[in-house]
């Protein structure tokens, strides 16, 4: 079973950091549709962190879609095309920062896509993200 | 225009403190502990005036203030220590004080644990014989975990092998309410986590409150689902904890000219700390964070990063909107 | 709990050491030499009380009302030691902390500490007679061994009216130090306040309230002026009573407190003033030669009452730790006298109420 990653001292709010974590582990393919995910008993003593941050995130992965209950079984990884609109805006931000960045250094726009390239093709970036 | 709707919402959302309620979801979970105008004075001292609040069932309650703010006189009122001199305090619709009842289903682990004999197998009998839920099976498995001999002389362990002794014999007795103050003092990372394990398993397995006073905000942040703060006596707020970061952000830009905090304001930001390190600007502000972003990226900022928001900001913004010092908390 | 338990045994050796052990020590010669085998009933004290059981004098011996007398003044030291063993749980915080917040009430706590106590008491004294009469049985002297065992129940018995009382004052008290001081200091006063009033013409309600606060020597009465059985029986009722009163309703704030610092010690602060006023005015009647009918004129006697009411505050204002002002302050709006002055004029009212009971008398 895949358990998803917390740091407690990070600052980001805990339900945030375990339905981060569980939108990476699903699109990265760590998770297969229709595996069953921790319970919330497993997952909050495993990491030590409340339960109740627990639910509160399954809750909302649920109304994401990202996951389904089957009551009496536990949560499931749906494998209905993901709503993606979330991390697309979220990805839509952070290249605008780099490009007003890129404009004021007088970058141009050949050389924005070949750096976007180098960074997709860096080493590591999975481990490292966030 | 907008804006102002936004924050007006957000207002209304904010608990006022003296009916602040922290049921996860009230119609769902049983409230546990029910604090009505509650007050406690010794003499002229008033540890404790006229706090209200709720506490809901299987919730994770970080109670948190500094020396002398009342938060061991509220436990030792939840625990039925102490009587109130004033208002009343109710575990599930029930008197505390007094009441053996109610007391069979809470225990108290005080900041100096007191054991009546001196060993845990002599005290372990004791509990098994006053509390109907001790658990047998979980206090081998205690005794496993935590570095403690079950003949081992008590008297003679340091204070942070004293409070494992007294968290062991809590924990087996499976309470529904469990009452600590202090409780991460003394303990290592390693039975710091171990602990907080234990902890959620409890909580997920029997659906056990806990109630955790603290002079440390650190200490409770990543663990606790609600907070209250003590101060001086009285209760400031009690919050959800992931609710007290929402409609606050905060964020760093960099704009090519000079900006200034009532140019932002005039474009709708709501701005409640500006701060400018050469043309690097830190902005706190009760917007959300799409808000933010809409309104700075019409500025065309040369650099964008919105910064999680530690609780300690939220807290201190919270109290200076309230007027208090409170460096000491956050020590 | 493992302390109780040593207690009692130190206790049961300690109380056979004073009397059976100490009976062989003298030996059976010397102790049958002091055998007077008079009739006690010319002997009692009070001359109310006659000693008789089922009509036949009782005969006792000099040297056993000695041993007795030891045993009384050891069984004082038990109850104390052992009370305060087993209500030492009231004074400190983290005791307080973990017994309040154990599911009993107070009143299942205050029982089975009161029980315990008495349990211990018992076992001791019970240990005690049956050695005491072996002895008294093998050396023959089966004839004083009613009597006896009569008078050893009322020590018992006496024993037990102590206990309530001292549960009293550890229920009232913030510290344990401070229960024991003032158990000691009334048992000091008491007798005190009998003797001195020596010049005071017999009064026996006077004297019954003395005794009443003094219990401990009160049950030296039980060996040498036996009472009934009711006297001691209404009096064990009415302390326990009143402890199990004063235990249930103790705030749990209490514990470790100064005792001078409690609300209720504040309502007991004219008592120090009236009793050094009492204390030091007949004193000073003693020394003052001026030929008065009634002591109450003597100026001497007068400037005792005075000053010692003045000593009672001091003493009063140190053990609450708070200034004469301070203590008659909350009151002090609403009248306008000086709290001293208020304090002498009570404390005068009270010696010449005092007398007026003893005129009565």
């Amino acid at each position: 079973m895949v358990y998803p990653e917390v740091n407690t001292q990070s600052g980001v709010p805990i339900y945030q950091q375990v339905k981060n974590s569980y939108h990476r582990l699903a699109a990265l393919g760590l998770i297969e549709p229709h595996e069953q995910l921790p319970s919330v008993r497993q997952l909050a003593m495993e990491l030590g962190i409340n339960p109740n941050t627990v639910q509160k995130a399954y809750r909302e992965l649920e109304q994401e879609g990202l996951i389904y209950a089957v009551p009496g079984r536990g949560n499931f990884l749906s494998d209905s095309q993901r709503e993606l609109d979330v991390e697309y805006e979220e990805i839509r931000r952070s290249f605008r920062s780099a490009i007003h960045i890129a404009w004021t250094a007088g970058i141009e726009r050949t050389k924005l896509h070949e750096l976007l390239d180098d960074c997709i093709d860096e080493p590591h970036l999975s481990d490292k993200d966030e | 225009m907008v804006n102002n709707q936004v924050v007006e919402r957000k207002d209304s959302e904010r608990p006022n403190p003296s009916t602040a309620t922290t049921t996860q979801s009230s119609d769902e979970q049983e409230v546990v502990i029910v604090a009505d105008s509650l007050s406690k004075h010794f003499g002229a001292t008033k540890a404790l005036d006229k706090v209200n609040c709720k506490i809901g069932g299987a919730s994770i309650f970080g109670l948190i203030g500094s020396n002398g703010a009342g938060k061991s006189t509220f436990l030792r009122l939840a625990a039925g220590v102490y009587k109130p001199t004033e208002g009343t305090i109710l575990y599930r619709g029930q008197v505390i004080y007094d009441n053996p009842n109610a007391k069979k289903e809470i225990i108290f682990v005080a900041d100096q644990p007191y054991f009546y004999f001196e060993n845990l197998k002599k005290m372990s009998a004791l509990y098994r014989s006053l509390y109907e839920t001790w658990d047998q099976e979980l206090y081998h498995e205690l005794l496993q975990i935590f570095p403690i001999k079950e003949d081992q002389r008590l008297d003679l362990l340091s204070k942070g092998l004293h409070r494992q002794a007294a968290l062991i014999l809590a924990i087996a007795s499976k309470p529904r309410l469990l009452l600590m103050d202090e409780a991460f003092d003394g303990l290592d990372p390693v039975m710091r986590q171990n602990l907080k394990r234990i902890l959620a398993r409890q909580v997920a397995d029997d659906g056990m409150t806990t109630l955790i006073a603290s002079q440390n905000l650190r200490e409770l942040e990543d663990f606790c689902d609600h907070v209250g703060l003590l101060h001086d006596g009285g209760l400031l707020f009690v919050e959800e904890l992931d609710k007290l970061r929402l409609g606050l952000v905060k964020a760093q830009v960099a704009f090519r000219g000079d900006i200034t905090e009532k140019q932002l304001k005039s474009m709708g930001l709501e701005i409640l700390r500006f701060h400018a390190r050469g043309s690097l600007v830190e902005i706190l502000s009760r917007n959300t964070e799409l808000e933010l972003r809409t309104i700075l990226n019409q500025l065309s900022p040369l650099l964008l990063d919105v910064l999680p928001l530690t609780l300690e900001e939220v807290f201190i913004y919270e109290l200076s909107r309230k007027a208090y010092i409170v460096s000491e908390l956050l020590a | 709990m493992t302390d109780l338990r040593s207690l009692i045994a130190i206790f049961t050796f300690l109380f056979l050491l004073v009397m059976p052990i100490a009976m062989l020590i003298i030996g059976r010669e010397v102790f049958t030499a002091m055998t007077t085998g008079q009739d006690l009933s010319h002997r009692a004290v009070d001359g109310s009380i006659s000693f008789h059981l089922f009509d036949n004098p009782l005969l006792l011996n000099d040297a056993l009302i000695v041993f007795l007398l030891f045993v009384v003044t050891l069984s004082s030291v038990a109850v104390i030691t052992l009370g305060g063993s087993l209500f030492r749980p009231l004074y400190r915080r983290d005791t307080v902390d973990f017994e309040w917040s154990l599911p009993l009430t107070k009143n299942e706590w205050f029982l089975g500490r009161a029980l315990a106590l008495i349990a211990g008491l018992s076992i001791i004294y019970i240990v005690n007679s049956f050695a005491t009469s072996a002895i008294l049985y093998a050396w023959g002297l089966k004839d004083i061994l009613p009597t006896f065992l009569l008078i050893y129940l009322k020590t018992y018995l006496a024993a037990i009216v102590f206990t309530g009382f001292s549960l009293v004052i550890f229920s009232l008290s913030g510290r344990l130090f401070d229960a024991i001081v003032i158990n000691v200091a009334l048992h000091i006063t008491c007798p005190f306040l009998l003797l001195i009033s020596g010049s005071m013409p017999e009064n026996t309600l006077l004297r019954g309230i003395m005794w009443f606060f003094a219990p401990a020597i009160d049950s030296y009465r039980a060996v040498v002026a036996a009472k009934s059985f009711f006297y001691y029986a209404v009096l064990i009722v009415f302390w326990f009573v009143l402890s199990w009163f004063c235990a249930t309703k103790r705030p749990a704030e209490w514990g470790g407190r100064k005792t001078g610092t409690l609300r209720w010690f504040h309502g007991a602060q004219p008592i120090f003033s009236f009793i050094g006023s009492v204390i030091v005015s007949n004193l000073f009647a003693v020394l003052d030669p001026s030929p008065m009918r009634t002591t109450l004129l003597k100026p001497l006697f007068i400037i005792g009452a005075l000053l010692g009411a003045f000593l009672g505050q001091l003493v009063s204002s140190a053990v609450t730790g708070k200034t004469l002002q301070r203590v008659t302050g909350e009151d002090s709006e609403n009248t306008k006298l000086h709290p001293i002055l208020q304090e002498w004029l009570w404390s005068l009212g009270g010696v010449a109420l005092l007398y007026a009971f003893t005129l009565i008398g």
